[in-house]
């Protein structure tokens, strides 16, 4: 309730309440379905990080997530996580927790970090290992979640539902309950970020993903968001994310960049990039085709993934208008 | 007399009034008025007299209004564990 009013608050004030940091495009595992494109860059320094926190703070972010590539492979990520805790933020690290040993956990609570979001794509080594493209990855993955339970260290398990793993749904349910852990599945597999599906290859076929689509079904309510509010997404409102280049960016998914934060500061980027400009302004009459789609109530349609789906922020995303039917029909 | 926030306390001031995010429940609270303004002056660690005048001054009651009220308020965010 309360974060429907923080939600809303700093959606009309464009407040960046939520953000995400990139620290690294650099992995250990090389997943099949992963979107990053890697760039020959250089990597904010710690000092860099550090000054963005502080310009993060001072704009209003509370709820931050770090994330990669894989986050550990930072020498200076404790450093900067604790920083991060000693700046009143709520502290997300998204990690593939196969470098964590336990150690690094303990440390990590002890730092103060909130929660840890780590991807389990199956219960079967083979399976795992298999997406990861990095025998043994499982291995790790698992032990580090086991000491992560011992440490009572909060845990989101995310797990993207591909062709490979789409049968466990169940008993990865099993394991998260029976380890406290919190689970979010998601059905959709983003593009690359320069809009290549060559990543996509294992998402659902249209069988698997009415199933799992209709398995939530019962829960689902009508979106009335689009004609209510007439705002199109939060990115850019009261979400913001910084690339490990310094670059300020709506979402991670749409990757137009609102300018450097080594060349200016976020409060100038924030309010006057012309790209964040643009994205606010947009209202449901400019989608072209979804603005009188009779599924709309049923679309949780995402600029970013219509981007990177069809090269078109104002046009359809082919996964959303998927769903959507199949939301509709659940519905009659 | 100072008093400090607990390590692992989120806060951030929004439309003038602070949310906290306590780190045991990943649970969120706003505070009021008072309570954003008193809990602003924790965070800058300031004394316990001056938030007292501060208090006093802003809300204009008297010294001995203000230093119940700021104890009780300490005293609640000592038991939700926000400060010490």
């Amino acid at each position: 309730m309360l974060e429907k009013e923080l939600a809303e608050i700093s959606e009309e004030k464009l407040i960046p309440a939520w953000a995400m940091l990139e620290l690294t495009h650099r992995c250990n595992l090389k997943c099949s379905h992963c979107y990053i494109v890697k760039q020959k860059k250089r990597e904010l320094s710690t000092k860099e990080v550090k000054n963005i926190l502080d310009q993060l703070a001072e704009a209003g972010n509370l709820f931050l997530a770090f994330t990669g590539g894989e986050v550990f492979l930072r020498k200076d990520i404790f450093e900067i996580l604790g920083y991060a805790v000693e700046k009143r933020f709520v502290v997300t690290v998204l990690t593939n927790a196969t470098l964590l040993n336990s150690s690094a956990i303990k440390k990590l609570k002890a730092l103060g970090v909130h929660e840890l979001s780590t991807s389990l794509y199956s219960l079967k080594a083979g399976v795992f290992d298999k997406i990861t493209g990095v025998a043994g990855s499982f291995a790790k993955a698992l032990k580090a979640l086991q000491e992560l339970k011992k440490t009572g260290l909060s845990v989101r398990i995310k797990c993207p539902l591909m062709t490979a793993n789409c049968s466990e749904k169940k008993a990865l349910t099993a394991f998260a309950k029976k380890n406290g852990f919190k689970l979010l599945f998601d059905p959709v597999l983003a593009p690359k970020n320069d809009g290549s599906a060559e990543n996509t290859g294992q998402k659902l076929g249209p069988e698997q993903l009415a199933k799992v689509v209709k398995q939530h079904c019962g829960g689902w309510k009508y979106s009335k968001k689009y004609p209510e509010k007439n705002v199109i997404c939060s990115a850019g409102r009261n979400f913001t994310a910084v690339s490990p280049y310094g670059e300020v960016l709506p979402c991670l998914q749409i990757p137009y960049s609102a300018g450097n934060l080594r060349k200016k500061s976020f409060k100038e980027l924030w309010k006057n990039s012309p790209v964040l400009k643009k994205l606010r302004g947009l209202k449901l009459k400019d989608l072209k085709e979804c603005a009188a789609c009779e599924k709309i109530r049923y679309c949780n349609r995402c600029p970013g993934m219509a981007l990177l789906e069809n090269g078109d922020l104002y046009g359809k995303s082919k996964s959303a208008c998927e769903i959507a039917s199949i939301r509709s029909r659940c519905h009659g | 007399m100072g008093y400090n926030i607990e390590r692992g306390v989120a806060a951030r001031q929004v439309n003038g009034k602070y949310y906290i995010v306590l780190p045991q429940e990943m649970k969120l609270i706003k505070l009021n008025s008072a309570g954003s303004f008193i809990f602003g002056l924790l965070c800058r660690h300031a004394p316990e007299k001056t938030i007292e005048k501060k208090l006093g001054a802003k809300y204009g009651i008297s010294a001995e209004r203000a230093g119940k009220d700021l104890a009780d308020f300490i005293k609640d965010l000592k038991k939700a564990k926000i400060a010490r």
